[in-house]
């Protein structure tokens, strides 16, 4: 278990902390989706060894775990915010291509992006669907409910002083899990902020891509013009027209 | 944000490692190639000092390595600690200095060699990262000091050798230091020892310590590997003319190391006086920084060693000069013009400084601890003494300073010590046998695991 005291830090604790590490660099260098997919798995993970253990809470643990969860979290919207600067540039460099209005776009994301997304027909669009999908499920998984803790007391069986340690235990408890609420609720909305952040992140990367589509759609459309223009015009120059007499 | 009705996702229970493409373990490494049996090996040798910037045992030795590896034809990487990021081209070596930033492992503040341990360790990762991409290295070799290797062994990127010297456990044990910072430095050592592919020690002392201290598994894969040094050319030796010596002419003993109790200067100190009651002509030379601040001496007298020897022993004050830390030209001209060396070291795990005073054809006086016997043939090349024994090394100093014969023999058997058994060169075929064999089994587990 994690602790914020620096003197009981294990060398467990250091090499779980490595392991961490360089799932963040997998986050910085790998596909976006399997980053949330990594992401989720260790959230999971973090959950069962936290709160499924049965053993005694201790919420500083539970913090110390979330924040690293919120650093991971960090890492993959500063990432995408990259990936889609990088698009944008791309665009804003095409010859003719209007400026892409990406913060417009983003302000507009409606919320059947997911349905919308499977329609798409490209493995980029299905790669963009899998995504919305995963981050409406990670943000299913962060919702307060989902953090937020019950009181259980197991009964005691020993007479006399049983009840009374009952009360002693339950009092105890609900104090630990007073705190821990009170840090789910202030976590529930940092993860709100994380998942529209990132929502926001990839609705104008999917508006980016459709803008570049429709550009070299049009490209594609007068390049063809200009073809059938260049035929004709090679149909009536002076000298074809002698050659053919 | 709005959307599709809540989900929950399923429970995943395997343990976070599986989700880590990075981390995987020998299956995920990275393609390690089986090389031929005299192809040339493309190996990384990690070293945070290196010199000629920053020098220590570990970085002399590691530069004495890249050095034999490179002339022996393989292709050497090294990298090492700078004032920021380059690459140099050094004995044929390719050195990549990196630079420490103290950005990651922030719940480490408070540990702070740990909490620098850790980012230095990683910055060497994505350095050897960056290596095995752009030059196919297919190896990392990294000293146990500061587990430079670690996050690269975790990270399963590439087979680790661990040179094992000195360990810290042993260290803190030695100067009864309990501070929270080192245990867990001690800790992060033996995992580093646990997961190594192959422990290249320098000593049987060594692998003996490491088993008491580390309580190693018999199973981990390990042989000793003496360290060696470039022989200096004949005509820099010099040997003790023991014909035209006068029986009243000075003769000068050296002493080299860190000034700190467990290079055994306070035996050292107490000897001297002993010596000069009976051989005033001896006159003593000390070399190395002052470590006091370090070992907790300072916290304890505190002063300096010097100032404290200046105050306990007056009387001897006037033979002994102390030098503090000096250059590598400013060392070889040392133990040239040295008669006598001297190092009563509670441990060493091997004892390089002895190797370089047989270099120069001289007599030397050492313990019988860690690995020093193995370098110094007791009664042959020099004479060994138990540790922290005042008295013994005062008898033996004054046994050699009384014997020009002896100081001139020993010198010479030492230096033929050297040339037969400790050159860099016997060290480097040494570790490419070593690299040769752990690139052969990872293939082998390789194939099991596809098979």
């Amino acid at each position: 278990m994690m602790s914020q005291s620096a003197s009981s830090l294990s060398v467990q604790d250091a090499l779980d902390d490595i392991d961490l590490e360089l799932l963040q660099d997998t986050v910085q260098r790998d596909d976006l989706a399997q980053s949330v997919q990594s992401l989720r798995r260790l959230q999971d993970d973090a959950r069962r060894e936290l709160l499924d253990g049965g053993a005694q809470l201790d919420y500083r643990a539970v913090a110390a775990r979330q924040f690293q969860i919120n650093d991971m979290l960090l890492t993959l919207v500063g990432e995408l915010a990259t990936r889609q600067r990088a698009v944008a540039l791309e665009l804003r460099l095409s010859p003719g291509a209007p400026a892409p209005a990406v913060d417009a776009v983003a302000a507009e994301a409606g919320a059947g992006l997911a349905a919308e997304a499977d329609e798409a027909a490209g493995p980029a669009e299905r790669s963009g669907a899998a995504l919305v999908r995963q981050l409406d499920t990670l943000q299913a998984c962060m919702r307060e409910d989902a953090l937020a803790l019950q009181l259980e007391v197991t009964p005691t069986t020993t007479p006399l002083v049983g009840p009374l340690l009952g009360k002693l235990r339950a009092a105890v408890h609900s104090l630990v899990v007073f705190y821990s609420n009170q840090l789910a609720a202030r976590q529930t909305e940092i993860n709100r902020v994380f998942g529209g952040a990132l929502q926001q992140q990839l609705l104008a990367r999917r508006q980016a891509q459709a803008a570049q589509a429709a550009e070299l759609a049009e490209l594609q459309r007068r390049l063809q013009a200009l073809e059938s223009d260049a035929g004709r015009a090679a149909g009536h120059t002076p000298g074809a027209e002698a050659t053919s007499k | 944000m709005g959307g599709p009705p809540v989900r929950r996702p399923e429970r995943r229970l395997q343990p976070l490692l599986d989700a880590q493409p990075t981390t995987t373990t020998d299956a995920g490494r990275a393609a390690a190639t089986l090389p031929e049996p005299d192809a040339p090996l493309r190996v990384c040798l990690l070293s945070q000092a290196y010199p000629p910037d920053k020098f220590d045992g570990v970085g002399r030795s590691t530069q004495l390595l890249a050095r034999g590896l490179a002339e022996l034809g393989h292709d050497v990487h090294v990298i090492t600690q700078g004032q920021r990021p380059q690459s140099s081209r050094r004995d044929g070596v390719q050195v990549h200095e990196i630079v420490l930033r103290l950005n990651r492992y922030s719940r480490y503040r408070r540990l702070p060699a740990t909490h620098a341990t850790l980012n230095y360790s990683h910055a060497v990762y994505e350095q050897v990262r960056l290596l095995q991409h752009r030059h196919g290295i297919q190896l990392v070799d990294s000293p146990l000091w500061q587990v430079e290797g670690l996050v690269t062994e975790k990270s399963g990127l590439l087979p680790v050798v661990v040179r094992p010297v000195t360990a810290i456990r042993q260290i803190a044990e030695l100067q009864n230091n309990h501070d929270p910072d080192r245990l867990l430095l001690g800790d992060l050592e033996q995992a580093l020892l646990e997961r190594a592919a192959f422990l290249a020690a320098n000593s049987r002392a060594t692998v003996k310590a490491l088993k008491e201290v580390y309580l190693l598994p018999p199973t981990i894969p390990h042989a000793v590997l003496p360290y060696g040094i470039a022989p200096a050319p004949e005509d820099a030796v010099r040997l003790f003319d023991a014909h035209r010596h006068e029986p009243d002419a000075s003769l000068e003993v050296l002493f080299l190391g860190r000034l700190e109790k467990r290079k055994g200067i306070l035996d050292l100190f107490a000897a001297i006086p002993l010596v000069l009651a009976q051989a005033p002509q001896a006159r003593f030379t000390i070399a190395g920084a002052d470590n006091s601040l370090a070992d907790g001496f300072q916290a304890r007298h505190g002063m300096t060693y010097p100032t404290w020897f200046a105050r306990r022993y007056p009387a001897a004050a006037p033979s002994v000069r102390f030098l503090g830390g000096v250059s590598d030209e400013e060392l070889n001209r040392l133990y040239q013009s040295c008669d006598l060396f001297v190092a009563p070291s509670l441990y060493e795990s091997f004892g390089l400084i002895y190797l370089e005073a047989m270099n120069y054809g001289k007599a030397v006086i050492g313990c019988l601890a860690g690995g020093i016997p193995d370098v110094v043939d007791n009664g042959v090349t020099g004479i060994l003494v138990a540790p922290e024994a005042p008295a013994a090394l005062a008898e033996a100093i004054l046994r050699l300073v009384r014997s020009p014969q002896l100081l001139h023999d020993m010198g010479q058997a030492g230096r033929r010590r050297l040339l037969n058994t400790f050159t860099y060169l016997h060290m480097a075929h040494a570790f490419a046998d070593v690299y040769r064999t752990v690139l052969r089994q990872e293939m082998a587990q390789k194939e099991s695991h596809s098979g």
